[in-house]
């Protein structure tokens, strides 16, 4: 790790982006960084003032661009976590297919060919769990690397986003090419939460306000993995260095490994350690725990407990889901037959609702993850605990609260 | 307390029908022949049952290679518990013998009658001459086993009661509560496994493995502390680190005061997730034994020690009276310890999820009992998968499969059709072939066929001529 390298990282200006930079950082404060994101490069606030990190706003979707600004900075190590992710219900619908399509399909072949064009040695993709769980009919307890993504099975059921990152997750895969040094892998993290997080503490801190925490929603106990951002970032920076020192030997990275026997020993033969090229990881936090514990645990971060417990059948919550789609598909209809001139933004209120029969599934499934496989080739172990993650992530959440004017709603719930 | 009992069964109907059925249908591995045993085994065996309630019936159905070495390693031990406990003791007179224990059951007819008159197991040291003497009827690597067993235990029970800071504060900080356990507890696991793996009943891997029967001690010696509060505080002694439960009280005595009910939990709370901790492990141990006696006999504690942790677990009634599982429980736990691993992890899923429900946010360690809750249900699921591989492979051979059974269906069809057409035209060739041996006039009906459908003017003008003549 003596040598200097170049590290471009797209999506640097989201949540986890945010997190990775930081952990590229620390580990390696003089490898130039360039952080590529859509974002106005004023809108940009880089975690450190250091010059080593410059800004660079592009999109991914667009090739032209792309390749200018690979051309002008030659990265030697990729990280590609720019995504496009469907927010609130949008995420059980297909209105927004082909935005998940461009952005994390065609922008990752982009990258790929991009990054091809300069040289580049490491490509570290971010995919997602959702590559398996985004499959809403059936639990998906204790997954492993040798499951197949879910939409390579089952295409119709499965959710968009989950299976745009798949697409995105085969190609980046299938581009791993150890003979002309171009190695790629890819990292799939679990729901995640820490500072900055926009997509799951909040939503479920709204709960509060919203009188909805009594309300669970079938029997409660099907486990769930959550995962913190800063431990995901950690897995980048030891998926990098696994590709820049550990030499994959062909045939090796083309499959995927078999699960590890109970008595299997942690840690892979010394001296031989395995390249992870062309391999995919599940990045987690080692501590599955029911989703409505989770949820439990949040609310009594913000000083609130449910003063009783409704605890509401899955079919019921699943009947309820559908109800309010039709109250919705009806308000559309009628909207549109007085032929309003502001005609209803279907998008907007799809992100605004929080019920609907995919978000009953989605809390219902059972989803978490077997990290034997990160540990053993990548040597990750989740440096923050759940507990101490969960509570950097509610005091961030509370801050951010407060500056934006929200201190009041605070005390009352409260 | 009979009749409370019977009305207990009359209103849990499922575990009176619990204790039928291991009274019925339990089958032992193994049992033992009174009649071929010596005086002093039978004295052994004796002494057993009056010092182990629940362990005896389990240790009298190991395999004949096991069954005298564990009785008799059971026993070595109880007699050192005996002296450890006794305050009647002199700690002068104590302490050697403790650290002595490993040479004088080597000693013939050796015994002890200094024990108070209060202390419940005087009898078997009073007695202990027996014991000696199938200690040294055993195979000498049994005898290695049980002494240095004896010899570790010993020095560390001493090392306690000289421990002034420890008689008087009890136990400070976690790990020296894991240390506590570990020579009382942790010691036992690691005896037997030696045992177990000597006489070739458990995988040789779990030597190499020691913090999993460490944890196997571990999980059984802290859930008896636990669930023992209340008992030892009325006999002076405490054994709760201080590091725990100085969170919630100044004094350890005030976890018992009605008024501290609920921090009293939230301690407990805390101990109980220290517990679980070891469970993994000890599934995994469980894992590795080959007989189906001696994994009886390690799975049966540790089942009841799942339940009581359930049982003890944001339960307020403990910090007040002695809690157990009731024996219908007890029985049930019984029957599925017995069976096989995946039987028993159903077992351990099954209370982890009770202890999950009765998990409360408002306890400081609602988290980490749900984490660890969530490891072991994990830990479950890695050995017993619940998704089949066919369903994981999805559609492709699905598809295959339905395809297959498509083409299947369609032949069927028809070889059915095929066979039905063939057997109708056999029956019916049989018929004529019969009808003709017996003299049918086959000529004759044909004539009369022919005539039916191919009618003659000839027969036209018969049939005409009556009805004119008629008219």
């Amino acid at each position: 790790m003596s040598t200097q390298e170049t590290i471009l990282i797209t999506g640097g200006a989201g949540f986890l982006g945010h997190h990775i930079v930081t952990a590229l950082h620390s580990a390696h404060p003089t490898w130039p960084l360039t952080v590529l994101d859509v974002l106005p490069a004023s809108a940009y606030d880089p975690p450190f003032s250091s010059s080593f990190i410059t800004y660079i706003q592009a999109d991914i979707t667009n090739a032209a661009t792309l390749t200018n600004a690979f051309q002008t900075t030659r990265p030697t190590i990729v990280v590609h976590t720019a995504g496009f992710v469907p927010k609130g219900n949008t995420r059980y619908t297909t209105l927004l297919r082909e935005q998940c399509r461009a952005v994390n399909v065609e922008g990752t072949r982009n990258m790929l060919s991009a990054a091809k064009s300069v040289g580049v040695k490491a490509f570290v993709y971010t995919s997602s769990i959702t590559t398996i769980t985004d499959d809403l009919s059936q639990d998906h307890p204790n997954m492993n690397e040798t499951r197949p993504p879910s939409s390579f099975a089952n295409p119709a059921g499965t959710l968009i986003y989950g299976s745009s990152k798949a697409e995105a997750e085969a190609l980046v895969l299938s581009a791993n090419d150890p003979g002309k040094d171009f190695l790629t892998t890819a990292l799939r993290p679990s729901v995640l939460l820490g500072p900055g997080d926009e997509n799951l503490l909040p939503h479920i801190h709204a709960c509060i306000a919203a009188r909805e925490t009594p309300f669970q929603i079938g029997p409660g106990t099907n486990l769930y993995d959550f995962t913190y951002a800063p431990n995901v970032a950690d897995a980048h920076v030891l998926a990098i260095e696994n590709l820049l020192t550990v030499s994959p030997v062909s045939g090796i990275g083309e499959t995927d490994e078999k699960p590890s026997d109970v008595g299997a020993e942690e840690k892979g033969d010394e001296g031989q350690i395995e390249s992870a090229a062309g391999q995919t990881f599940f990045i987690t936090n080692a501590s599955p725990i029911p989703f409505r514990a989770f949820m439990l645990a949040v609310w009594a971060q913000f000083g609130h407990y449910p003063p009783y417990t409704v605890q509401v059948p899955q079919p019921l919550a699943w009947m309820a889901g559908l109800s309010a789609e039709w109250t919705r598909w009806a308000r559309e209809a009628l909207s549109w037959a007085r032929g309003d001139k502001g005609a209803i933004d279907r998008i907007a209120w799809e992100e605004g609702a929080t019920l609907s029969r995919g978000s009953v599934k989605d809390c219902c499934q059972c989803a978490y993850a077997d990290g034997g496989k990160a540990r053993r080739v990548l040597g990750y172990v989740p440096r923050v605990g759940l507990e101490e993650a969960l509570r950097i992530s509610c005091e961030d959440l509370k801050e951010r609260l407060a500056r934006r004017g929200l201190g009041e709603d605070r005390k009352k719930e409260v | 307390m009979k009749s409370s009992e019977i009305l207990y069964y009359a209103v849990h109907p499922q575990e009176l029908r619990a204790i039928v059925q291991w009274m019925v249908w339990h089958n032992p591995v193994h049992e033992r022949n009174p009649e071929k045993e010596s005086e002093t085994l039978k004295q052994c065996f004796y002494y057993l049952d009056f010092t182990s309630r629940s362990f005896a019936a389990v240790i009298k159905e190991l395999n004949p290679e096991l069954l005298v070495p564990i009785c008799v390693f059971y026993l070595v031990l109880r007699g050192l518990d005996t002296i450890e406990d006794d305050m009647s003791i002199q700690l002068s007179e104590k302490e050697p013998l403790l650290r002595n224990f490993d040479q004088s059951i080597e000693k013939e007819g050796w015994n002890y009658d200094g024990n108070g008159s209060r202390e419940k197991d005087r009898e078997l040291l009073v007695h202990f001459e027996c014991v000696v003497a199938e200690f040294r009827n055993l195979k000498p690597v049994y005898r290695e086993i049980i002494k240095d067993i004896a010899k570790k235990m010993g020095d560390g029970m001493a090392d306690y009661c000289n421990n002034a800071e420890h008689n008087i504060h009890g136990v400070n900080s976690i790990k020296d509560y894991q240390l506590y356990c570990h020579y009382v507890a942790g010691l036992v696991g690691e005896g037997l496994t030696r045992l177990f793996v000597e006489s070739k009943l458990a995988n040789p891997a779990l030597l190499e493995r020691p913090e999993l029967h460490e944890s196997m001690g571990q999980f059984l010696q802290q859930i008896n502390i636990i669930r023992d509060i209340k008992e030892d505080l009325d006999d002076k002694r405490r054994f709760w680190p201080k590091e725990v439960w100085s969170k919630y009280v100044d004094k350890f005595e005030d976890l018992c005061k009605p008024e501290n009910k609920e921090i009293a939990m939230h301690c407990s709370s805390e101990m109980c997730a220290i517990a679980l901790e070891n469970v993994t492990d000890c599934l995994f141990y469980l894992a590795g034994i080959k007989d189906q006696s001696v994994f009886n006999f390690a799975a049966i504690p540790q089942a009841m020690a799942v339940a009581t942790v359930e049982l003890c677990f944001r339960n307020p009634d403990m910090f007040q009276r002695n809690v157990k599982i009731t024996k219908g429980q007890a029985c049930q736990l019984m029957m599925e310890s017995t069976q096989n691993l995946q039987v028993l992890c159903d077992t351990f899923k099954r209370y982890v999820r009770k202890i999950h429900k009765k998990n409360d946010p408002r306890d400081p360690s609602f988290l980490k009992i749900s984490i660890a809750c969530g490891k072991i249900e994990q830990f479950i699921e890695s050995i017993f998968p619940t998704q089949k591989p066919k369903e994981i492979t999805g559609k492709p051979v699905l598809d295959e499969k339905a395809k297959a059974e498509k083409d299947e269906a369609y032949w069927d069809g028809i070889y059915m059709a095929a066979a039905a057409g063939g057997a109708l035209l056999f029956v019916t060739f049989f018929m004529f072939f019969i009808a003709w041996m017996a003299g049918a006039r086959f000529d004759l009906a044909f004539s009369s066929m022919k005539d039916t459908l191919f009618p003659s003017g000839k027969g036209s003008g018969q049939l005409t001529n009556p009805e004119h003549k008629e008219l």
